[in-house]
């Protein structure tokens, strides 16, 4: 993505994917170094479509797909060297999670398949309940486990689709922990995510997508910095709407207004200037403010302000 | 354990489910519990062992037996799919053949595995009312060929589609049940036909083999058709695993 270097360990060369008149990806050209990159969108943008393509899960309709050089669907070999955590919470619910991760280990030819399962369930914390069968397992529990599941062969390229859907802030903080020193092992780490501040967290750089298509691409202060400058739309509830709307017109930050009867609707071209300005205005017109609320400031939104914006 | 072994026990594991296993065992067992009832009333050995020669081929191999197949096939890896597990199976440095017969040997092993029930109970229960105990042979010799054919043939299907039961079921009831009984020809086209060609050899004389249709008794024949048909299902299944959408 960010780097031009063609010795990137996955390369995306205008990928496509439509299942049938719906394209869930559209011509993505990417290419994912070392570090933790996040793959950011909301939901149904074409993450998991992409992750899926990307892992040799599915096909891609057009374009071509290289992890470590070989595209996966044809030479399965390299499987050995990634891992992908799928979004979906199912696994073999009769095994234990000891019994699951052993058994990824075997199908991965671990050498000591028990030994390796042991060390990968105790770096996510679940040593004490290794032999408890996975059916009684919480959604937070699963993921772990479908994560010491990935780890067990210690994969140099390690795909996350929404790993951390269903964990306490605990299990969060400590599985952020894990991905973030896997990054700064040199392995290449792609985790996916619709929450910006979980990706935030974790990650060095980050792609954007909505609709399928590439948002956006580049550091995180790159993407925060872009995002600064789309026009919010900001209620402001309060005793004297009119009062407050004279006074912000005269500042060019301010986009239009809508006065109601106890509250404006202020499309401001810059949210931070507004929020430094408010309180100052409100105390010199002795306004009581009651509420400030973004009104359209969702990911999606931002997103689509992106693609718009391109 | 290495990769193989792993993955026929997983999928065994979440073929042999106990509602599962008792329901389909029931099914099978059905001519072992018409022949328990029958041997109960004052029917010679002779009649004893017809009525456990049709009732074992008409029920147990030819409907049981299949049905238990198509369950256990279209589950196979069709499960794996629809469960959205396929990534712990399929993301793993296995060449593709290999996958397929490990879940293959899977399928027909718990299909043979819940049929035995039927075919022991069967032979349990004729060899005590005639005292006959080699009639369980043919039985249990057609089961194995019958498996061989039926457990493999729904795994590819059941990898491709959600409606591999539903096909299992209507190719049984329509093409083997059906055309496959009216006309002789078809016979050779039949699964549950070529598995009579194995009984009949070791079991002559017996009244299902007047459906034999165009086919002689030949249990050599009926096992090497019914791997040439393992065979072909394998690797419609291996290129499923390599060109289709595993997600």
């Amino acid at each position: 993505m960010t780097s031009t270097s063609t010795s990137s360990p996955v390369v995306l060369a205008g990928v496509s994917r439509w299942f049938g008149q719906k394209v869930a990806v559209s011509e993505i050209s990417a290419e994912f170094g070392a570090g933790v990159t996040g793959l950011l969108g909301p939901n149904g943008a074409g993450k998991t479509t992409l992750l899926r393509v990307l892992t040799g899960l599915i096909r891609a309709s057009e374009g071509t797909v290289s992890v470590l050089g070989v595209d996966p669907r044809s030479d399965p070999s390299v499987y050995s060297r990634i891992a992908l955590v799928p979004e979906d919470e199912n696994v073999y619910s009769f095994l234990s999670a000891a019994d699951f991760v052993a058994h990824n280990a075997r199908l991965q030819r671990v050498a000591d398949p028990d030994s390796a399962a042991r060390r990968a369930l105790e770096m996510v914390d679940l040593t004490d309940v290794a032999n408890r069968k996975l059916a009684g397992f919480s959604k937070g529990m699963r993921q772990r486990a479908k994560v010491a599941a990935a780890l067990v062969h210690e994969p140099e390229i390690v795909i996350l689709d929404e790993p951390l859907n269903g964990t306490d802030p605990v299990q969060r903080a400590h599985l952020t922990r894990i991905f973030v020193e896997m990054g700064r092992q040199g392995r290449t780490v792609i985790v996916s995510s619709h929450v910006l501040h979980e990706v935030e967290r974790m990650a060095d750089r980050v792609i954007a997508m909505v609709d399928g298509r590439l948002a956006a691409s580049g550091t995180v202060t790159a993407l925060r910095a872009a995002m600064s400058d789309i026009p919010l739309q900001i209620r402001i509830d309060c005793d004297k709407p009119r009062h407050l709307a004279a006074a912000l017109v005269e500042h060019d930050w301010v986009g239009g207004i809508r006065v109601e009867e106890s509250s404006l609707h202020v499309r401001s071209l810059d949210a931070e200037q507004l929020g430094r300005a408010l309180p100052g205005l409100a105390k010199n017109l002795q306004v009581r403010i009651t509420r400030v609320d973004p009104e359209d400031e969702s990911l999606e939104s931002v997103f689509r302000y992106l693609v718009e914006g391109q | 354990m290495n990769a193989q072994l792993a993955i026929m026990r997983v999928t065994l594991r979440r073929l042999i489910t106990r509602k599962r296993v008792i329901g389909l065992a029931l099914f099978a067992s059905v001519p072992a519990i018409i022949i328990l009832f029958a041997s109960t009333g004052e029917r010679g050995s002779d009649r004893l062992t017809s009525l456990y020669h049709d009732t074992t081929f008409g029920i147990l191999i030819s409907v049981a037996l299949p049905v238990i197949a198509i369950v256990n096939g279209a589950a196979a890896l069709g499960d794996e799919r629809r469960s959205h597990t396929m990534p712990f199976l399929a993301l793993k440095p296995i060449p593709r053949w290999s996958i397929a017969l490990s879940t293959t040997i899977a399928s027909v092993g718990a299909t043979l595995t819940i049929a035995f029930v039927g075919v022991g109970l069967g032979w349990l229960a004729a060899g005590s009312a005639t005292g006959d105990w080699g009639v369980g042979k043919g039985p249990a010799l057609a089961a194995l060929v019958a498996a061989i054919g039926y457990g493999t043939i729904f795994v590819p299907i059941g990898l491709l589609t959600r409606r591999a039961t539903v096909i299992g079921l209507i190719y049984l009831f329509l093409w083997e049940a059906s055309f496959a009984n009216a006309v002789g020809a078809l016979a050779p086209t039949s699964l549950s036909h070529i598995a009579l060609q194995a009984y009949v050899d070791i079991s002559p004389g017996i009244s299902p083999a007047e459906a034999l249709g165009t086919l002689q008794p030949d249990l050599g024949k009926a096992l090497l058709k019914m791997v040439v048909v393992a065979i072909v299902s394998l690797a419609f299944t291996t290129w499923a695993l390599r060109k289709q959408d595993l997600a």
